[in-house]
């Protein structure tokens, strides 16, 4: 949990929602709290579709949550051995072809990761939703039969990544199912629909992720998890440098 | 050695087919290359005319934080253009001064995104750059973008559409503006036909979120005082976060790969004259096993070897002479007509750029240097490809050679 | 004497094989003769005339021309001998085609360089006024019958005056007619220039004309 003092005092300062029943910042709060998690290990595939063409990539990969580290490894033939490691706001990648390491960096980052939708900045957003937005709780709607949440998020200041977001949120999982990102001026940018819920233990985790970047109409990335488990052990030295080129 | 002379101008004069081609060969090739130089010269001069007008300015001041490499990616914005401006308004060469903001943006049309580099220009910017020179239609106005024809035709954009950019401003923050294409450019530089957009600089800060620009640049009263002017910027500005870039600095890698092109060029250059060569080289050969009892007689009439032997020498120099001042016309008349009329880069090759400096009509120029170099090379060369057979002819026997059945 | 042969000996190597030419050979020849060398196919008459006229070198003997030997010439010396005192006409004319009639004819002079361009005209007009070719000295080589091509080839290696002209065979590309008028000529020449000739042939009708024969064959000197 980051900055709980910031968002309590957060939560006591919004303007008590007319329905009296939850606020925006307790259903951000409790889809936060859902997301606790010490480290994750996983094995996903993701399918990249252009136009009429698509890719199927594998990987699988570690995270820790509190350093905001992550590692991921290809495993299908043509990207066999290419890596990813992610320390904080900094991305390096490896590539077994040319044996090098190669930080992101600048222009590079706009690129979407592995020709996905996914862009190497989405990777490494740490934006905390609590400090930098305002939210507001708009009109309730349903989502593949699920009754949710709708929350609108308003950057404070132009400082974060996007000017708005809009939160679609199981009521009952309180697991986003719909995020919609604008830029400023207004423009809905990419979509990211989760589905496929399944509970793991006490959690529920959803095993599939549709990313779509609205300024490339025919492309979209679905990953899906294969495998996915949380607070195992994950050995610290898959996150270093060294390791990526092992 | 002057009977010599009027032989071998008797047996140039007279001679066979093969002397002609050889000749023909010859001036063919020393047209070639002094059309090819005086053309390269025209290009170089036209792309460094290019670069300048439309590029580099005579002078750009950006910040010292301006990272080279990654250009825009980072913040690299000048701080203190209105301090910048203030010192370099006593300096009396310079003629113009034009702002400008750079940062890179993404260019869409809702199925594809292409990435460019967004460049936002004051009202000013003509007094500095040229780049009306360029804009094929249209213009640049409130609200609208000028894009090159490459980058619209990759979107299927036409004049009059509307076309979204994306960025994150100085703060981060995505932005996503629409744009009304209201005008098309099209340079020699393939990079800025496919990777950017002109918009107005006070909606570039506005939509950037700062009051600041990238760069300022110069105009000056004579571009090539570089090493004149710029120590006397740089000491206006020594007291002021600012680093001062030359046009000459800032086309460095350009000029480099010409210097490449130009190497690649002169190689081929020299293969037509090795062709040449080889021509003459064996046009004497032959014409020495063609003429074994001519030279059995005449060292039976009381020719020295030395004396036949210049004979011949001769025979190459004159047709390489011959071949050369022809060449020379030749490449005169060639000439004359790119440097009047001119190349049309369009018309020959369309859309297609090969990395080619310049577009439009290029004009050559006369370049004194390449008629020397033609005229030095065909003598040297020629008189050498006649050494081998001339001293041939030296180790033939009189007798031998007169026994010769032809 | 003019020129004196001793002991003049000439092997001709194809590969490794010898294949001696002359042997032996020796002769005097005095000024103003008209000798033939006369024998069959093979016997060394040309590898004779070549010798003499130094265009060929033999390996032993002495050849001596108004005494002095030429076995030990430089071959630059050798040129410069044949510029000064020889003559030559060839079975196949041998002239320079791309030259005319009268640039064929003037060119030992030009390489002589001793004559003043008037001079040296008036006697290349002179001689081939004597060879009967007058109005032809504008004509190309090619342009010209056999016979009046060896007229031209007479006029250059007469024009300079040379102490001897070596010819070899000079007829027998020409018919009997022809052959027989070239030889009257080369006579005629010979009485009036007091010009030495030394020529070879095989044919008895020509043979007849000359003054003196020396017969060949197998390399050495049968009387
Ligand atoms: N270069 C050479 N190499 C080897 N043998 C040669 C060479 N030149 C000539 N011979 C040989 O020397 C001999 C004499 O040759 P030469 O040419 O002097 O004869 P010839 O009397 O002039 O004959 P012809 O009447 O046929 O002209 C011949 O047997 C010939 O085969
Ligand atoms: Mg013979």
């Amino acid at each position: 949990m980051r900055h709980v003092i910031t968002l309590s005092l957060l939560l006591y300062l919004l303007p008590a929602h007319s329905r009296a029943a939850e606020t925006a910042s307790d259903i951000i709060r409790k889809v936060d709290g859902n997301q606790v998690f010490s480290t994750e290990t996983f094995k996903a595939k993701m399918v990249i579709a252009k136009d009429k063409r698509t890719l199927t990539k594998t990987f699988y990969g570690y995270g820790q949550k509190q350093d905001m580290k992550s590692f991921m490894e290809f495993t299908n033939p043509e990207d066999k051995g290419v890596k990813y490691l992610k320390l904080d706001d900094e991305l390096w990648i490896y590539f077994p072809d040319a044996d090098d390491v190669m930080k992101i960096s600048g222009h590079m980052l706009r690129q979407g990761m592995m020709g996905s939708d996914i862009s190497y900045e989405d990777m490494l957003e740490n934006d905390s939703i609590e400090e930098k937005y305002d939210s507001r709780l708009l009109e309730d709607k349903q989502v593949d039969g699920r009754e949710c949440y709708v929350v609108e998020l308003q950057a404070k200041k132009p400082d974060v990544t996007y000017d708005k977001q809009v939160i679609v949120v199981d009521k009952v999982w309180y697991i986003p199912l719909e995020i919609e990102l604008y830029a400023r001026g207004g423009r809905l940018l990419k979509t990211m629909k989760q589905s496929e819920v399944q509970k793991l233990g006490e959690r529920f985790v959803p095993m599939r992720i549709t990313i779509r970047d609205m300024r490339r109409r025919n492309s979209q990335t679905v990953v899906t998890f294969e495998e996915i488990a949380f607070d195992g052990k994950v050995p610290a030295k898959v996150f270093t440098k060294g390791y990526l080129k092992r | 050695m002057t009977y010599l002379f009027k032989l071998a101008l008797k047996n140039i004069l007279r001679s066979k087919i093969r002397t002609v081609l050889t000749f023909l060969i010859l001036s063919f090739g020393v047209g070639i290359y002094i059309l090819f130089a005086c053309l390269m010269a025209g290009f170089d001069k036209e792309s460094i005319v290019n670069v300048i007008d439309f590029e580099t300015g005579h002078y750009k001041v950006r910040s010292a934080n301006f990272d080279e490499d990654q250009p825009y990616d980072k913040d690299g914005s000048l701080a203190n253009a209105m301090a910048v401006k203030e010192r370099l308004r006593n300096l009396d060469f310079i003629t113009a001064m034009t702002e400008r903001l750079m940062f890179l943006a993404e260019i869409d049309n809702g199925v594809d995104s292409i990435p460019v580099v967004a460049i936002g220009i004051g009202p000013d910017d003509n007094t500095v750059f040229n780049l009306k020179k360029y804009v094929k239609t249209g213009g640049l106005e409130p609200g609208g973008t000028i894009i090159g024809k490459a980058l619209a035709d990759d979107l299927g954009l036409q004049l009059g559409d509307v076309t979204f950019l994306t960025f994150r401003n100085q703060q981060g923050m995505y932005t996503s503006v629409e744009v009304l294409i209201t005008g098309l450019i099209v340079t020699a530089n393939p990079q800025v036909n496919k990777a950017s957009a002109f918009i107005n600089l006070d909606e570039a800060q506005q939509l950037m979120n700062t009051r600041k620009v990238t760069e300022i640049a110069l105009k000056t009263d004579a571009f090539f005082k570089v090493k004149e002017y710029e120590p006397k910027i740089k000491a206006a500005l020594s007291d002021v976060d600012a680093r001062v870039y030359s046009w000459e600095k800032l086309s460095e890698d350009f000029r480099a790969l010409m210097t490449m092109k130009r190497k690649f060029q002169n190689v081929l250059v020299l293969m037509i004259m090795i062709i040449a060569i080889v021509g003459i080289i064996n046009t004497m050969l032959m014409s020495v096993f063609e003429k074994k009892r001519e030279i059995g007689t005449m060292k039976a009439l009381g020719f020295t070897d030395k004396e036949v032997q210049n004979l011949f020498l001769v025979e190459g120099a004159l047709i390489g002479v011959a071949g050369g001042l022809a060449g020379l016309v030749l490449g005169t008349l060639f000439n004359a007509y790119f440097a009047f009329v001119g190349f049309d880069m369009d018309a020959m090759f369309g859309e297609e750029d090969f990395g080619m400096p310049v577009m439009g009509v290029v004009k050559s120029v006369w370049l004194a240097g390449a008629y020397v170099n033609a005229m030095v090379f065909t003598l040297v060369a020629s008189v050498l490809a006649s050494y081998y057979p001339a001293k041939k002819v030296t180790k033939m026997e009189a007798m031998e050679c007169l026994r010769t059945v032809q | 004497m003019l020129l004196e042969v001793k002991n003049l000996s000439k092997t001709y190597y194809s590969g490794k094989i010898p294949f001696q030419a002359l042997r032996a050979v020796s002769v005097s020849i005095a000024k103003q003769e008209f000798t033939a060398i006369a024998g069959p196919s093979g016997s060394g008459k040309t590898t004779l005339l070549n010798c003499l006229g130094t265009i060929d070198r033999a390996e032993s003997g002495q050849i001596l021309l108004e005494g002095m030997d030429l076995m030990g010439q430089t071959k630059n010396e050798l040129a410069a001998l044949r510029k000064e005192n020889f003559g030559f006409i060839f079975q196949t004319y041998n002239l320079i085609p791309v030259l005319t009639v009268f640039e064929n004819v003037e060119m030992p002079l030009k390489i002589l360089r001793r004559f003043s361009a008037a001079e040296s005209k008036k006697r290349v007009l002179a001689i081939l006024a004597k060879v009967g070719l007058q109005g032809l000295e504008n004509r190309r080589p090619l342009e010209l019958s056999g016979g009046q091509q060896q007229r031209v080839s007479i006029a250059r290696a007469l024009v300079k005056n040379p102490k001897i002209i070596f010819a070899d065979e000079p007829t027998a590309n020409l018919d009997s007619a022809n052959g027989e008028a070239i030889v009257d000529l080369m006579r005629e020449l010979n009485e009036q220039e007091e010009a030495t000739f030394i020529f070879s042939t095989h044919d008895p009708l020509i043979m007849k004309h000359a003054k003196r024969i020396i017969n060949i064959r197998d390399g050495m000197i049968v009387s």
